[in-house]
């Protein structure tokens, strides 16, 4: 059933994302590749805006993963919510997450980095700023991590399906 | 000789010329390019009941146009589902196809279209959905259903079911993923029966059921597509995807015509 999916594909596969994917140009967009076959997961979250109230949203989260040649894992993730600002407006909340665990040639554990930043931006009720965007960065250090406990977001990338279809033998089942 | 031609000419032309005038409705999407959206009238005769999430400045389709080979050589087809986004309440998404100038039905109706389901089940999407097509009345009611229903036990088969006003019965019979199928319906009064068979044409036709309706053939306006997530929200990734959609009157003139001419020959040959 399953097939390797050939060069062709894959550039049609390509073409066809980028159709949906115009806007690529903007900076969230170039933390993580759209066109590169990733499944933007939508969820109803509950988040904290920047008045420190805990208000519902649309949460869309992407993740991607990669895995060098020495080994080393880097997986990024990017959340996007618009909230309530708690004072009449709204905000877009924006999440940048790196991770990246690097293998000990002796020992097979991991030195994991992550960095966080979340960039907060005042938008109108479309989404349009109405005030500059201002970021906070976060930088965490774990040493000896075994592989097991790494923890690393489940990435939302996606195999695209061959277009051409199978034939099935239809029989009746009775 | 002229003069009895003629006025044999007067009865049939009406005839004929209803007779000529079919009564059909074709959605191919060959019009349409790959990429095209079914939200906001994107797609001609279509419409789209659930928005579309945004987000990081984009748009991410729950239905789309793109390219896919039931059997009979690539072309553009329509898709639904969770492949690049989802609803994030796990809401239904459902296309429908305007079906309102089918008008009169005469209480008949045939029904073809291709259709598949695409998933991989070697991703990490391991949910999986329903779905559903349905003739459906200006009210929204179904007259006529085919359910496709993730199978127990087997992450790449669909269960099929049929049915009427607005239920339908399990079959025995199932669809696999990325496996090209041509479904039918065909109508007459009120008794609707369901087949299907191989998407390229080749192999059997296998019935599924016949059912009689209690809502009339005539009240139909519409043909639904219809995805339903059963799944954890975020968690399938997958389309149901259809193409050369054909809804055809079969046309009582015809058969009237052929009639009519029948005894008007037998009159004439007493003469």
């Amino acid at each position: 059933m399953k097939t390797l999916i050939s060069t062709n594909l894959r550039t049609k596969a390509l073409a066809f994302a980028s159709l949906f994917c115009a806007g690529s140009a903007s900076v969230q967009a170039q933390f993580i590749d759209f066109t590169n076959n990733v499944k933007v997961v939508f969820k109803t979250v509950d988040v904290v805006n920047s008045a420190g109230e805990t208000v519902s949203g649309t949460q869309a989260t992407a993740t991607v993963t990669e895995t060098d040649s020495n080994g080393v894992i880097t997986a990024k993730k990017q959340t996007f919510v618009q909230v309530s600002d708690g004072s009449g407006g709204n905000e877009q909340l924006v999440t940048q997450e790196t991770t990246t665990a690097t293998p000990d040639a002796f020992t097979g554990n991991f030195a994991v980095e992550t960095i966080t930043k979340v960039r907060t931006t005042p938008v109108d009720a479309s989404g349009t700023a109405t005030g500059s965007t201002t970021v906070s960065t976060t930088i965490e250090d774990e040493a000896d991590v075994d592989e097991d406990d790494l923890d690393l977001p489940p990435t939302t990338t996606f195999t695209p399906v061959d277009p051409a279809l199978d034939t099935p033998v239809v029989i009746s089942a009775e | 000789m002229i003069h009895k031609f003629s006025r044999l000419s007067l009865v049939l032309a009406p005839l004929v010329g209803s007779a000529i005038a079919a009564n059909s409705v074709t959605y191919d999407f060959e019009t349409s390019s790959s990429g095209d959206l079914f939200e906001a009238g994107g797609v001609s005769g279509w419409s789209q009941d659930t928005s579309n999430p945004t987000a990081f400045g984009q748009t991410f389709p729950l239905a789309y146009i793109s390219a896919t080979d039931f059997g009979g050589g690539s072309s553009n087809s329509a898709h639904l589902g969770t492949q690049v986004a989802n609803t994030p309440d796990n809401a239904d998404t459902t296309l429908t196809g305007d079906l309102s100038s089918l008008d009169p039905i005469y209480n008949m109706l045939n029904v073809s279209f291709n259709m598949a389901v695409l998933d991989d089940s070697a991703d990490s999407f391991e949910g999986r959905d329903a779905f559903n097509v349905a003739l459906t009345t200006a009210s929204g009611s179904q007259v006529a259903t085919i359910g496709f229903s993730p199978s127990a036990g087997n992450n790449e088969v669909w269960d099929v079911s049929v049915g009427v006003n607005g239920s339908t019965s399990t079959t025995p019979q199932t669809i696999s993923a990325n496996s090209g199928y041509n479904f039918y319906i065909s109508s007459r009064d009120n008794t609707t029966s369901f087949s299907y068979g191989a998407g390229d044409g080749s192999g059997l036709t296998i019935g599924l059921g016949s059912f009689v309706a209690e809502t009339s053939l005539n009240s139909i306006t519409g043909i639904t597509f219809e995805h339903d997530p059963l799944s954890e929200v975020g968690t399938s990734a997958h389309t149901l995807a259809f193409d050369n959609l054909t809804v055809q009157i079969p046309e009582p003139s015809s058969s009237l015509l052929m009639v009519l001419s029948a005894g008007l020959i037998a009159i004439r040959r007493r003469r």
